[in-house]
């Protein structure tokens, strides 16, 4: 009897999860799709807007518990990233598009987690290009506009280095702040939070094909592992996503503050 | 420079020695923040150094992927084969270097504060900012 249970098992194998999981069109198909992390977008941004909206209205010197959160969500980029790499003197012009970009970025990284949306944003790797490419105009915007054309490309050598080593550090230079930058910044945004949600679908999906397909109770049993191993990554990928948000502003704050440095 | 609790520092162990050394010059002239200049303004940027880590992976990505295509053209372009691998082991060895150029060089928080000189001499620059943007 088994090996015929078994093959009939095994012909509706487990299916693992591929990367085409992740394309999710909800109306139409092929490039004009409306796709699941496009409609989480929005989401996320009128979510974003009325949450600052609904809390800025109602501000108080003593501040209520939302008020306070949100504060200290404020803070972190303002205190810890905006005016620790980019200076007390100079900070305050980007504070808005660095708390845009980690509001938005946390926002959707956490949708991965949350029940019925449960879809992590950044893991299309075309939305982490998309605010990529902001931090990206804006950084090269800084330099070209502090330093001008020349002067900004001639700056990229960091001063006391050989002569001779000069031109080969220059093309380094210009590779790592025209193309790597941008390609680690945008890679390191999506590979975690696909990576991450790919590992959720494993230990829930798994558990799931054990428990209801397993062909022995013994099977049935290990489910629970799965399920406990998915909710320690559950509250593990919590953590990448909060790191991820404020990893992505970090760096787009040490860029600009590269670019704003003063000249020796 | 007064040391009143250490009236003996000639018996003392070198790692103790230095604490003694260190630890009045910070109580005279407290040291507001790594990178206040001339101008002091600039305060409050202390976690520079320690988030200019976040920049290697990008460096050494562009030594050797960058030099690993500068030379593969360089390959088609004289027909050659040798110049992707002496192109990605050359461009590895100097993204490593810059990043020592950028972060290594007297850019250990405690060994800039143990060191006066360093302040003290106009010809040494204060490393430990502004060279690591």
């Amino acid at each position: 009897m088994s090996p015929h249970v078994l093959a009939a098992a095994h012909s509706e194998g487990f299916e693992a999860p591929t990367p085409a999981d992740f394309w999710q069109p909800l109306v139409g198909d092929g490039a004009f799709a409306l796709t699941r992390p496009m409609v989480l977008m929005a989401l996320s941004v009128v979510l974003i807007a009325a949450f600052f909206l609904v809390v800025s209205r109602r501000l108080s010197l003593v501040p209520s518990r939302l008020q306070f959160a949100t504060e200290g969500l404020y803070n972190i980029v303002r205190n810890s990233v905006a005016i620790d790499l980019i200076g007390s003197r100079d900070f305050r012009p980007f504070l808005p598009l660095l708390l845009t970009q980690f509001s938005l970025i946390l926002v959707n990284n956490v949708f991965g987690i949350i029940p019925v949306i449960q879809f992590p944003t950044f893991s299309r790797i075309g939305f982490a290009v998309a605010v990529t490419l902001i931090t990206y105009v804006v950084y090269h915007a800084i330099g070209f506009r502090k330093k001008g054309f020349g002067g900004y490309l001639g700056s990229l050598v960091p001063s006391g280095v050989p002569g001779w080593i000069a031109p080969f550090i220059w093309l380094l230079e210009a590779f790592t702040f025209f193309v790597t930058r941008p390609l680690t910044l945008a890679l390191r945004l999506f590979a975690n939070m696909f990576a991450g949600h790919m590992l959720l679908l494993v230990f829930i999906l798994g558990g799931e094909y054990m428990l209801l397909h397993g062909s022995n109770p013994f099977i049935q049993v290990a489910s629970i592992g799965s399920f406990a191993m998915g909710i320690v990554m559950t509250f593990f990928e919590l953590l990448v996503q909060f790191l991820q948000a404020y990893v992505f502003v970090l760096l787009t704050a040490l860029y600009i503050a590269g670019n704003l440095a003063d000249e020796h | 420079m007064t040391r009143p609790e250490q009236s003996a520092p000639a018996a003392a162990a070198p790692t103790s020695a230095r604490a003694v050394t260190v630890a009045p010059t910070m109580e005279q002239t407290p040291r507001p923040t790594a990178s206040a200049g001339p101008s002091g303004e600039r305060s409050h940027r202390d976690r520079l150094p320690e988030s200019a880590m976040w920049n290697v992976p990008a460096y050494l990505l562009a030594g050797m992927a960058g030099y690993a295509f500068t030379g593969w053209l360089l390959d088609r372009w004289l027909g050659t084969s040798f110049l992707v691998v002496v192109g990605l082991l050359a461009g590895t060895a100097l993204a490593i270097y810059t990043i020592w150029v950028r972060y290594g060089r007297g850019a250990a928080p405690g060994l800039a504060e143990s060191l006066p000189d360093h302040d003290a001499d106009p010809q040494l620059p204060n490393r430990r900012s502004e060279e690591m943007l």
